[in-house]
Order: C-alpha cells, then sequence, then structure tokens
C-alpha cells in the first residue's frame, strides 16, 4: 500500500511537472482555430493607377473623390523651347481636367460618375471585383471587371465638327461610347503588384479616316490590352507604369496616334493618395483616350499630370 | 500498478484542465483608441482567444491583426499595410504570469498585475499591465488598460502624420473566461 501511494505521487508529481513544462507554450494550442482563409488586401493603392483602372474598389459605403488634372507638353519636338518655355513647361495649359466620385456598394461593387473637360464627357462606370486573390495563391488572381459609359455633351457643332457630308443626320446615340475591361491583377510580392487588362472599346459614332501607312479605315469596335506594374519603394511611395496596346490596325504604325503610356508614382498619406505621373495622352479618362493621341514620347510629347484621391467614411456605426 | 497509475494520471490530468480557462464565445473585446490632435483612431478586435491557467497565473493571448475593425475601412487597409504589416507579422500575442498568487471571490472585483512578453510586428518586448480579476460564478473577466508606444515595436510613423496618430496608444482588454473543457 505504501509502494502504491508513493508511485501515486511521483507520476502525479511526473504530470505536475510535465503540465506545467507543457503549459509555457501549449496554452494557446488550446484555442487553435483553424486558419480561415486569408485574401491578399492592398494589391493597389487606389481605384486607378495613372491610365488604367485597378483591381481595388471603394470600401462599402465608402466615398472617393477624385480630382486629376493633366497639363500640357513639358517637352515638343514639333516646337522650340522657347514656346514651350511660355508655357510654362505645360502648366498653363492643361490639357484636361476631371473630377470624379466613386461610391462603394458592397466591398466589391463600386459605382462612379465623372466629369472631363475633354470632349466635355460625363461618364458613369461601375467596377465589379468577382474574384480575390488568397495569400496561399490558391487563388493567385484578383480579377474585376469594368464597364464605364460616356455621354459627351459637346453642342453638335462642336461634335460633328470633322463630318464632310451635308445633310448628316445628327442622333442622339452618336455621343455615347463604352467601354468595357477585365482586370486580372496580381500582388506578386510585397513590393511587385502588376496586371492586364484586356478592353473593348466601342464608340457608336466615329468620323472616317484611314491610317496613311497601311491605308486601314478606323473602326467602331476596337480591342485593347492594357498593362500595368507598381513597384512600392517604401511602404507609402510606389513607383509605376502602364500601357496600352491597340489591336486594331488603324492605330498601329499611325503617324497621328501614340499608344497611351504613363510613368510616375504614388503618394499615401493617410486619407489622400496622391498620384504624380507623366503621360502621353492628354485625355485622363479611358473613354477619351482610347480615341487616340496625337502625342507621342518619341516626340517628347509628353505631360505632368496628377490626382489627388480622399476617401470618406459614410459607414454608420 | 500500472492502473494505479494510470488512474492517478487521469486524474492528475483533470484537475489541472479544471484550472485552465479559455475565452467565452465572442467574450474577448480588445479595442485601442490613438488620441492625435488631427484625427481620433478606434479599432476593436473582437477574434482574440486568451488562455489562463488559474493554477501557475499564467496567460497567453494570440490576436490576429487583420481582425481590428475601424469605422473608416481605409484607414483598416494602411493599419494593415504600413503599419503591423499584417501579411508578415499576422498574429501579435502575449505571453505572461500573474505577478503573484490571488485569492478570486465572488463577485469581488481583484487589482492585478502581470508581467510577461509581447511579441508585435516582430518586436518581442517586456511589459507590465495592470488590470482587475472578478470571478463571477464559474467565470472570470478580466479588465485592463494600458499604452504602448508604436516606436517600441519598430512601427513608424512619418514625421507628417504625427499629428493624426498618437505617439502612445491605449489598449483596452475586456474578457470573460470560462473553465476549459476538453472537445
Amino acid at each position: 500500500m505504501k509502494k502504491i501511494s508513493i508511485y501515486t505521487l511521483t507520476s502525479l508529481l511526473t504530470f505536475f511537472q510535465f503540465n506545467s513544462v507543457k503549459s509555457q507554450d501549449d496554452l494557446l494550442s488550446l484555442t487553435d482555430a483553424k486558419p480561415e482563409k486569408q485574401y491578399v488586401f492592398a494589391t493597389w493603392k487606389a481605384y486607378r493607377l495613372g491610365n488604367v483602372q485597378t483591381t481595388e474598389t471603394v470600401k462599402k459605403n465608402h466615398l472617393e473623390y477624385r480630382i486629376l488634372h493633366r497639363f500640357g507638353n513639358i517637352a515638343d519636338n514639333n516646337k522650340t523651347l522657347n514656346q514651350i518655355a511660355h508655357t510654362a513647361f505645360g502648366i498653363d495649359n492643361p490639357s484636361d481636367i476631371r473630377m470624379s466620385l466613386e461610391y462603394g456598394i458592397t466591398n466589391d461593387i463600386t459605382i462612379g460618375l465623372g466629369r472631363s473637360r475633354a470632349n466635355e464627357l460625363v461618364d458613369l462606370s461601375g467596377k465589379w471585383r468577382i474574384l480575390k486573390q488568397t495569400t496561399d495563391f490558391k487563388s493567385p488572381v484578383s480579377i474585376a471587371i469594368f464597364e464605364s459609359v460616356g455621354y459627351t455633351t459637346m453642342t453638335p457643332d462642336r461634335m460633328y465638327s470633322e463630318v464632310t457630308i451635308k445633310n448628316f443626320s445628327t442622333n442622339e446615340a452618336h455621343r455615347f461610347n463604352y467601354v468595357t475591361q477585365v482586370i486580372i491583377g496580381s500582388k506578386v510580392s510585397r513590393w511587385l503588384s502588376v496586371e492586364i487588362l484586356p478592353t473593348w472599346f466601342h464608340r457608336n459614332f466615329i468620323v472616317q479616316k484611314f491610317n496613311p501607312n497601311n491605308g486601314i479605315d478606323n473602326k467602331n469596335d476596337n480591342f485593347i490590352l492594357g498593362a500595368a506594374a507598381r513597384i512600392k519603394l517604401s511602404n507609402r511611395v510606389t513607383f509605376f507604369a502602364d500601357y496600352f496596346y491597340n489591336f486594331d490596325k488603324f492605330f498601329q504604325n499611325n503617324p497621328d496616334y501614340g499608344m497611351p503610356l504613363s510613368i510616375g508614382f504614388e503618394v499615401e498619406t493617410g486619407g489622400h493618395v496622391f498620384t504624380l505621373f507623366f503621360a502621353n495622352n492628354p485625355a485622363i479618362v479611358e473613354n477619351n483616350f482610347f480615341i487616340g493621341s496625337v502625342d507621342k514620347w518619341s516626340k517628347s510629347q509628353i505631360k505632368f499630370s496628377f490626382c489627388i484621391s480622399r476617401t470618406f467614411s459614410l459607414k454608420k456605426e | 500498478m500500472k492502473k494505479i497509475i494510470l488512474l492517478s494520471a487521469v486524474i492528475s490530468n483533470q484537475i489541472f484542465s479544471q484550472n485552465l480557462y479559455v475565452s467565452k464565445e465572442k467574450g474577448t473585446t480588445i479595442t485601442f483608441y490613438s488620441d492625435a490632435p488631427l484625427e481620433k483612431i478606434e479599432a476593436k478586435n473582437y477574434t482574440a482567444y486568451p488562455v489562463f491557467n488559474h493554477s501557475t497565473g499564467e496567460f497567453q493571448i494570440r490576436v490576429p491583426m487583420q481582425a481590428f475593425q475601424f469605422k473608416n475601412d481605409l484607414m483598416k487597409e494602411h493599419f494593415n499595410e504600413n503599419y503591423v504589416e499584417s501579411d508578415k507579422y499576422p498574429y501579435c500575442t502575449f505571453k505572461g504570469k500573474l505577478d503573484s498568487t490571488y485569492q478570486f471571490q465572488d463577485n469581488k472585483e481583484v487589482p492585478v498585475s502581470m508581467t510577461g512578453k509581447m511579441d508585435l510586428h516582430g518586436v518581442t518586448k517586456e511589459i507590465k499591465v495592470k488590470g482587475t480579476i472578478t470571478k463571477i460564478g464559474n467565470e472570470l473577466k478580466f479588465n485592463s488598460t494600458f499604452l504602448l508606444k508604436p516606436t517600441d515595436f519598430n512601427i513608424k510613423i512619418p514625421t507628417m502624420l504625427t499629428e493624426k496618430i498618437a505617439e502612445e496608444v491605449k489598449v483596452t482588454f475586456n474578457s470573460t473566461l470560462i473553465p476549459y473543457v476538453k472537445k
């Protein structure tokens, strides 16, 4: 009997020691919940980069106000330095000004309304993120669908200024154009995010033109591929570039058209994101710059541009 | 003989598991509050599950950083992306021990102090927190408020944002713990 109690005591003691040693590290294992599927966040700093839309949406019940400004050419091979200097290197002749509001209906669906100076365009847009990238890369990309309907408020005189046909019948539908994009983006690492944007651009009204290099006419429908990348220089500063390539032969090798390319920096300061960049296309919004622009990087026709965005939370507690 | 050892092992195990307390489902709230001249920031987390060993006074908690809820969701994103970098450091853990043995009586608030190591943003620092523990029935209620300096955990605040983010962040911890039942 005595022997038994000693055994009991020792076993109790060993278990006491075992338990106290074990518990030092293992207390938390009692609560070990299965890790939930984690979604990648902050693939991009803002709703749009330079010229392109990103896979980011505005958060639910948040409102974003965005003001964009594009100045005139900083340099131009077709002009003398003196001419350029007289516009304070483009500061005095802005080529486009835009204001927009975007509202998050859900965390993945955003609607927006904007007005651009170029072509007096009013646009209504929507972005729907249908797939979110996960941290384990089981879903390696985020996919969003972007649709924008542009409506020009130009006077008929200005709108049909290039039309030479007599008694041309005007139509209200001519004022509309449509951008449909699929945005496929991925945060490859903490420092690098990339995306591609297959795009369909439709215009209800075009003035017939042809490319003098290959004789191909322009069309109402264009297929365009956009690509963008950004590198984080620090937690708050990024460097990015984006580009759109138009598959329509009319736009290729055309002396009158340059493909839109922008390169710049984003600076985030809490509620604001400042985007400072250089681009060749004078118009800011897709509905305008897909139409094409004369300016090209190869002719040094680059413009300084900035965007300031501010987010307001309309969320109720 | 073997049976007795086994029996005593089972008994001893039971004794110890009775002294373990875990958080009630949704019973834990962690709030942090930054009071800077230009902006007041508050965030709440309901997903942390602390564990308390009554017999040794040990207390451990792991807080998922991405579960902090802000009024402004952009702040949440910046909090995770720019400050605590929760993709690299997803959890804040605290492993501590009560400074002495306390007797808990029903419905009586007992002031306690606890010392332990907090691991946040990849930096481990020893901290001492004060609070109270109240025993209500078989539940233990933990309450504590303490200050943390982000710079102590290598969380840098840019000079231009010092008007918006406080140097010291007030952390409030409220938790109801119930005896642990092995599932």
